[in-house]
């Protein structure tokens, strides 16, 4: 084969790709993965709000709108809010703010590419297989207290009734 | 992902040879395709390279860090088997946590009351938070209770525990993962990222438990305590009346541990007091959780 019937071909695959690309490009906006061990999908996007489904690590959230941080998303049937520290692979900026200055190669901080890399780094670095590696040179540390402690989960209608029965009134947050 | 856009890297470079070379009597596909591929691998590595401090660690990697330092706190401090404390202590955190700025970490915030006559508490990253008894016999309200709690919540979401971290041991933590694709690691590999997790764990501990953390940043986290405890509900001054009571503790000579580790009580009970009255903060105890603490209380 020539170079140049080559170079057509490419040409050819490089319009196929372009189209493949935006496609990706898209579906990154559209959907989120968990990054936390779990997280709530709320009924509203508050912390108080009812949990109408709980997603775990690695799971994928088809998001509908952003607002404030939080994402709507529909999982496992179930449609709620989940708050955007807890996912990654969205956009993390506000709902319809256009990112500034940001261009596949430039300097500055892209708040979508650092959550695509939250996403590439998941389970990697420090994780249970140096925890595992850890262990066994310290196997007097208290590891299995960590585990209890863990353990303690305090849920939502508990939270409610503490607030409630202590007369909690949330003020607005000062900066 | 990554191999279209890989794709997309080598077309352009071929449209741009092709461009450079309108005949097209010259271009040599082969070499081209080479410089491209070369390319894309620097970009590659140019992104893994944006790893460099403390903040770039992962909600996951603060976990398994936080964990470790949890671990060896707990070695040293036996932790209390008090259940109706240690779920009081829970709800009020987890409560404060979510009006904190992180109210989510990988694997959300945890309390535990540990048995120690110092007057001391320690904030694990990822937030495992731990009160020693000799810190609790001396909180007198649940609004004072929720401002050291929320002291310690503000420790873990300003990051200076991972902060503790030295530059080498990072460098070298962020230089394996940084060349390795995959999630399992070769032994030799583990053995390598083991011993700058090890030194990291060492690092924070060292600066949690030895030499503290600088005046700055127990200013800090006293300032965001303030705005947490606030935000839900409590009195911020309960701050300021329970650094008070340390001062006066101090001035007779008694206590460890809390006062190698924070600035002076009375000068932090001073700057809290101005903060409090500047963001005109204002706030009163409730009789309902007056009552209530008085259960739980040591």
């Amino acid at each position: 084969m020539s170079s140049l019937r080559l170079i057509k071909k490419l040409s050819c695959l490089l319009v196929v790709q372009a189209f493949a690309f935006t496609a990706v490009c898209f579906a990154a906006y559209s959907t989120v993965t968990v990054i936390h061990k779990k997280t709530s999908i709320r009924a509203d996007k508050q912390f108080f709000a009812p949990a109408v489904a709980t997603a775990k690590y690695m799971d994928k959230l088809k998001v509908i709108e952003e607002k404030g941080g939080w994402y709507k998303v529909s999982f496992a049937g179930k449609t709620g809010w989940v708050h955007g520290s807890a996912v990654a692979g969205g956009k993390k900026t506000g709902a319809g703010k256009k990112k500034k200055g940001l261009s596949l190669f430039g300097k500055k901080e892209d708040p979508k590419k650092v959550s695509q890399d939250d996403v590439a780094l998941a389970g990697k670095g420090f994780n249970e297989q140096v925890e595992k590696d850890y262990k066994k040179k310290n196997p007097k540390l208290a590891f299995k207290a960590v585990d209890e402690m863990e353990k303690i989960n305090v849920e939502d209608k508990k939270l409610a009734g503490f607030i409630k029965a202590g007369n909690l009134k949330e003020n607005e947050r000062v900066e | 992902m990554g191999r279209v856009a890989g794709a997309v890297t080598i077309a352009v470079a071929l449209m741009v040879g092709l461009s450079a070379n309108p005949s097209g009597a010259q271009f040599d596909a082969k070499s081209l395709l080479l410089k491209a591929w070369s390319k894309k691998d620097a970009i590659a590595k140019g992104a893994k390279a944006l790893r460099k401090g403390f903040s770039d660690l992962t909600d996951e990697e603060e976990y398994y860090i936080g964990r470790a330092v949890a671990a060896k706190i707990l070695s040293d401090f036996k932790p209390v088997k008090d259940k109706a404390r240690t779920a009081y202590l829970n709800t009020l955190g987890q409560i404060l946590a979510r009006y904190s700025t992180r109210p989510e970490t990988f694997a959300g915030y945890h309390f535990a009351l540990v048995e120690s006559k110092d007057v001391n508490a320690f904030a694990a990253p990822g937030g495992f938070i731990f009160i020693t008894t000799g810190l609790y016999s001396n909180v007198k309200s649940e609004e004072q209770l929720a401002c050291v709690l929320a002291h310690e919540i503000a420790h873990v979401t300003l990051k200076h525990g991972l902060g503790a971290i030295k530059s080498a041991n990072l460098t070298q933590a962020f230089t394996i993962i940084g060349t390795e694709a995959a999630k399992e690691y070769s032994p030799s590999q583990v053995g390598q990222l083991t011993e700058a997790f090890a030194g990291s764990i060492d690092d924070i501990v060292n600066k949690m438990v030895v030499s503290g953390y600088s005046r700055g940043q127990e200013y800090d986290a006293d300032k965001e305590a303030l705005r947490i405890a606030y935000s839900a509900g409590y009195d911020p001054s309960g701050l300021v009346q329970f650094l008070k009571t340390l001062a006066g503790k101090s001035k007779k000579g008694g206590g460890a541990g809390f006062y190698n580790t924070h600035p002076p009580a009375d000068k932090r009970a001073s700057k809290a007091e101005k903060f409090v009255s500047k963001k005109k903060m204002a706030g009163s105890e409730d009789p309902a959780r007056t009552k209530r603490f008085k259960k739980y209380a040591l």
